[in-house]
């Protein structure tokens, strides 16, 4: 026990934008644990895609050593955790490997929907938590206001809020000297038999899968032979350490401590996320509480531009996966785009970022078909199936009945904007639950719709309806049954099964006319007439035809335009490249997601 | 005439220059269309910017082989004095040379030019008058800007003529806006009954920096339909061939021995001085553009002799592909034979895939001995030179 006392285990959590980075940067600065010459900022976050967008994706750990007022030196654990709802379930094992969290609430913006989301995970987890009003320094903040909102709308005592600037690294200190008074030394049974959480991991090359890990219970050695609870999978431990940041090696883990363990495992796969690592010879009786396999919610198909890279787009996949047990992929061939993979993600954004690397990364040019649910399927005979790709969906004779995912929404939004609010949670399917107004001058609205009216630019309506002040934050309620169909969209004649979706009966029409007209638009024109048509079944619901493009030449070309004119020939060829040949019809990437965007 | 013929003389390359363009960045009026670099107004840069030119010219690198054709452009080359345009190609003539049968060619624009000032260009060496007509029908010239008439386009020819020019060119336009398809007959007949030399006719291209643009894009401009613009042009090179003349490029036609020398430097992809605000050069390989603004030029050129904005030096593939996009505008289309010998591969090997997707689509043709565009290929030049850059 006495080991533990100094430990103390906490994360930061905040939504976005809020400064939940730079304040684990001052954190980190301020105990040295980088040298301030080698400092990037916003270190945590380990990917380039994550600090572009100014997101935690991968979370990470660092064990810092705090010399703290009370002259005694504390072991800080402090677990970065992802801030997007796509990652929840990471989220909140993030959250069960500590004891406290650190709220960060931004002065100006206030409670936001994942302020309120990452709250109710840490209360969940019983962490005690930390509230931390930051950009005190801007002109616009109001920490009073902000004060009032922590205690309206988490209800949570904002009495001790800490008011700080990461910034400019005003109170920084007095958030540490919180942690250490306020957040509970850990205190597990050191002499139990080992009990570790596992609450991330990443791939390494030469290491294999390195997971990481909180000890509970007992104590981790090399050597130690061990159990993974939810495969039964038994490795020998080849090394363990901790995070300061970089990685080094220590001789043993124990109750309390966190850090990480490699143990020769092939792939993430083997360490899943939430699971108990346990001793093999001497298991513990109860695995820690809360694990789940994780399940991808959002499905889409991924082809290559050029049919011959499908070999490489397969390694690139098998890569990521290294590195992300959440991507799920399987071959697939489309009638209209190929080899390719159907693959499956948390959410939207994890689907995005997964694409951005595949481009980035590997230098891919791919087609993303648009995202897809998983439909639940009752046949006519009774049998059950899943369907992740509307190509696949039975034909209508054989079905007796579709379930849709549906999420419960959390929407927190100023007052003036409820109405915008609302009218888009009617339009979408939206039942609403419960509509608060005790934050005073924010509301919170919460409601049900169905998951695939969030993957049809949900988010960009919702911002652009309230000016930018709502925040949004969901979590998956369950299957109800939906009157459903399918579209299909048929370029002269033929139907291209990429651009086929699943739509709700009554609005079939206005979206195959939106998506018709979206089509024709985006399509560039081509050396012979082209026809769009959607249709249901063999019914065609609306239709439009692009005039061929019989004249494309430049009148002038002397001395002082050739450059100008090399250089507009090269952009309309590299364009070209990034289109897909469907029969002699070009079709641009930008075409296979407007089935997505119908707002405007 | 003075040759310069220093004992270092160069064997003459693609890369050597052999003509020049001087770029006169001013006129009466901007005219709907016109985004060029040319500027209204700028009497008072008149003086400095010709003693600029002719520095910016003196500062460059003789190349030891006497030119062959110096373009004036604009702008409206003629609102310049007249004494201006004789020293600036007496400046060309005393640094470089100019070849006994050098093309020297000026734009002019009706309502700028008169007989004297014409007889006075042409006694001093201009041999080639360009003459900005675009339309013989006067409504339409006024609805695109022009400051002048039908008559004075007559009368500017007519004046040309008198002062000597044996080699005149006009301009016209089409699709323009409200223009119609036996308007543009009408127009097409006035200007071959002034038996030109050569002819260019140009569609009218929206840009954005022009009137036109801003008009687009409040939807106020009315043009002509596709297949009508499609009809106009495929009509003119019907009629205008008839009369005579060889359709040798894209947009330009000649009667025999008339083409336009110096542009063909350029669809060749030879090399060319550029002198003056925004002119645009090619020398040894490397393309640049001067800085546009008058005023920066004459600063630029006062101070440094050289007023170059950006470059680029065009290599390999880059050149090759240069060189069959400006050769497809050409009828004749691309010579296999220079291709070879200027760089070394064969066109038909370098660019295989290519040229056999384009033949077999029926846009090019390919001979022996050339690699040109199809009749059908015209229409969609652009579409079939974005292939090969």
């Amino acid at each position: 026990m006495d080991r533990q006392k100094n430990i103390r285990n906490f994360c930061i959590i905040a939504h976005i934008d809020h400064g939940k980075s730079t304040l684990a940067d001052r954190i980190l600065d301020l105990t040295g644990a980088i040298d301030p010459r080698k400092m990037k900022d916003q270190v945590l976050d380990g990917m380039d895609l994550e600090r572009e967008r100014g997101i935690t994706i991968k979370m990470t750990a660092v064990r810092l050593d705090y010399k703290a007022r009370d002259g005694q030196t504390y072991e800080l654990n402090l677990i970065d955790t992802p801030g997007h709802v796509d990652f929840s379930y990471e989220v909140s094992r993030g959250l069960a490997a500590c004891e406290g969290a650190i709220l960060v609430v931004d002065a100006m913006q206030g409670v936001e929907a994942q302020t309120l989301a990452n709250t109710n995970l840490a209360m969940a987890a019983s962490l005690e938590i930390v509230p931390v009003i930051n950009k005190i320094d801007l002109e616009a903040a109001d920490p009073e206001l902000v004060k009032q909102e922590i205690e309206q709308v988490l209800a949570i005592d904002s009495s001790d809020a800490i008011p700080a600037s990461a910034k400019d690294g005003i109170g920084v200190e007095d958030i540490l000297e919180a942690v250490v008074k306020r957040v509970p030394a850990p205190s597990g049974d050191p002499d139990a038999p080992l009990r570790a959480l596992i609450f991330d991991s990443h791939f390494d090359q030469y290491l294999g899968a390195v997971a990481y890990i909180r000890v509970v219970d007992g104590s981790v050695r090399p050597g130690m032979k061990i159990r993974m609870t939810s495969s039964g999978k038994e490795f020998e431990v080849s090394g363990l350490g901790v995070f300061k940041p970089e990685m080094i090696p220590t001789q043993s883990l124990e109750a309390g401590e966190v850090g990480y363990l490699t143990a020769g495992m092939k792939n993430v796969g083997d360490t899943a996320v939430g699971d108990t690592v346990t001793e093999a010879v001497r298991p513990a009786r109860e695995p820690l509480p809360g694990y789940r396999k994780v399940k991808p919610m959002v499905f889409c198909g991924l082809y290559p531009i050029e049919s011959d890279k499908y070999p490489e787009l397969r390694d690139a996949l098998d890569k990521l996966q290294l590195n992300d047990a959440a991507l799920h992929y399987e071959p697939e061939t489309s009638a209209a785009l190929g080899f390719g993979f159907r693959c499956g993600f948390l959410g939207l954004l994890h689907m995005e970022i997964v694409q951005e690397r595949l481009e980035r990364e590997f230098g891919l040019s791919l087609i993303a078909t648009a995202p897809s649910v998983v439909y639940k399927i009752t046949r006519t005979d009774g049998s059950l199936v899943e369907v992740d790709n509307p190509a696949n969906l039975p034909p209508p004779s054989e079905i007796e009945k579709m379930e849709e995912p549906y999420v419960n929404a959390t929407v927190i939004v100023p007052s003036e904007y409820v109405g915008q609010v609302l009218d888009l949670a009617r339009e979408r399917r939206g039942t609403v639950d419960k509509m608060d107004y005790s934050g005073g001058h924010v509301v919170l609205v919460t409601y049900k719709l169905p998951l695939a009216e969030i993957l049809m630019d949900f988010f960009d309506q919702l911002k652009s309806r309230t000016k930018g002040y709502a925040s949004f934050d969901y979590e998956l309620s369950g299957y109800e049954e939906s009157k459903l169909t399918k579209l299909d969209i048929l370029l002269n004649g033929k139907p291209v099964d990429a651009l086929s979706f699943i739509t709700h009966r009554d609005r079939a029409y206005p979206r195959g006319r939106l998506l018709v007209d979206k089509l024709k638009a985006l399509l560039p024109r081509q050396q012979f007439e082209v026809r769009i048509q959607a249709a249901i079944g063999a019914k065609i619901i609306a239709a439009a035809s692009i005039s061929p493009l019989r004249k494309n030449v430049t009148a002038k070309c002397y001395g002082g335009d050739i450059t100008r004119k090399r250089k507009l020939l090269e952009k309309q060829k590299e364009g070209k490249k990034r289109m897909k040949s469907i029969g002699n019809v070009q079709i641009p990437q930008e075409a296979f997601m407007s089935v997505l965007n119908i707002g405007d | 005439m003075t040759y310069d013929l220093s004992p270092n003389t160069h064997h003459p390359t693609p890369m050597t220059p052999r003509s020049s363009y001087v770029h006169i960045p001013f006129c009466r009026s901007k005219c709907f269309y016109c985004d060029f670099n040319s500027y209204p107004g700028l009497e008072d840069c008149f003086k400095p910017y010709v003693e600029a030119l002719i520095k910016e010219i003196t500062s460059a690198e003789p190349v030891y082989m006497p030119l062959e054709t110096v373009y004036f452009g604009g702008g409206t080359p003629t609102v310049l004095p007249a004494a201006s345009l004789v020293g600036i190609l007496r400046t060309h003539r005393d640094h470089f040379g100019l070849v006994e049968d050098a093309e020297i060619t000026v734009e002019a624009n009706p309502g700028t030019v008169d007989g004297p000032c014409l007889e006075f260009l042409r006694r001093a060496g201009f041999n080639r008058l360009s003459i900005g007509v675009q339309s013989f029908n006067d409504s339409t010239l006024e609805q695109i800007g022009r400051i002048h008439t039908a008559s004075d386009a007559r009368e500017a020819v007519r004046a040309g003529r008198s002062a000597g020019f044996g080699n005149i060119s006009i301009d016209l336009m089409y699709a323009l806006p409200e223009q119609s398809a036996s308007d543009w007959q009408e127009t097409l007949r006035s200007a071959l009954d002034l038996s030109p030399e050569h002819i260019s006719l140009y569609e009218l291209t929206i840009e954005e920096g022009a009137v036109f643009g801003n008009l687009r894009k409040r939807c106020q401009l009315q043009l002509p339909d596709e297949e009508i613009q499609i009809e106009m042009y495929l009509t003119a090179i019907e009629e205008i061939t008839r009369a005579g003349y060889e359709h040798y490029e894209i947009s330009n036609f000649a009667l025999p021995g008339y083409r336009s020398r110096h542009n063909q430097t350029y669809w060749r992809n030879r090399a060319y001085f550029g002198f003056g605000a925004g002119a645009s050069g090619y020398v040894s390989g490397v393309r640049f553009t001067n800085l546009k603004s008058p005023q920066a030029y004459i600063d630029a050129v006062e101070s440094s002799g050289r007023a170059v904005e950006s470059s680029e030096t065009v290599t390999g593939r880059q050149a090759m592909g240069e060189t069959i996009m400006l050769a497809l505008r050409m009828i004749e289309g691309l010579d296999l034979g220079e291709f070879r010998e200027r760089f070394g591969v064969d066109v038909r090997e370098a660019y295989r895939a290519e040229i056999d997707s384009l033949a077999g689509r029926g846009l090019i043709e390919l001979t022996s001995d050339r690699l040109r565009l199809s009749p059908a290929g015209l229409l969609v030049a652009n579409d079939v030179s974005a292939e090969f850059v």
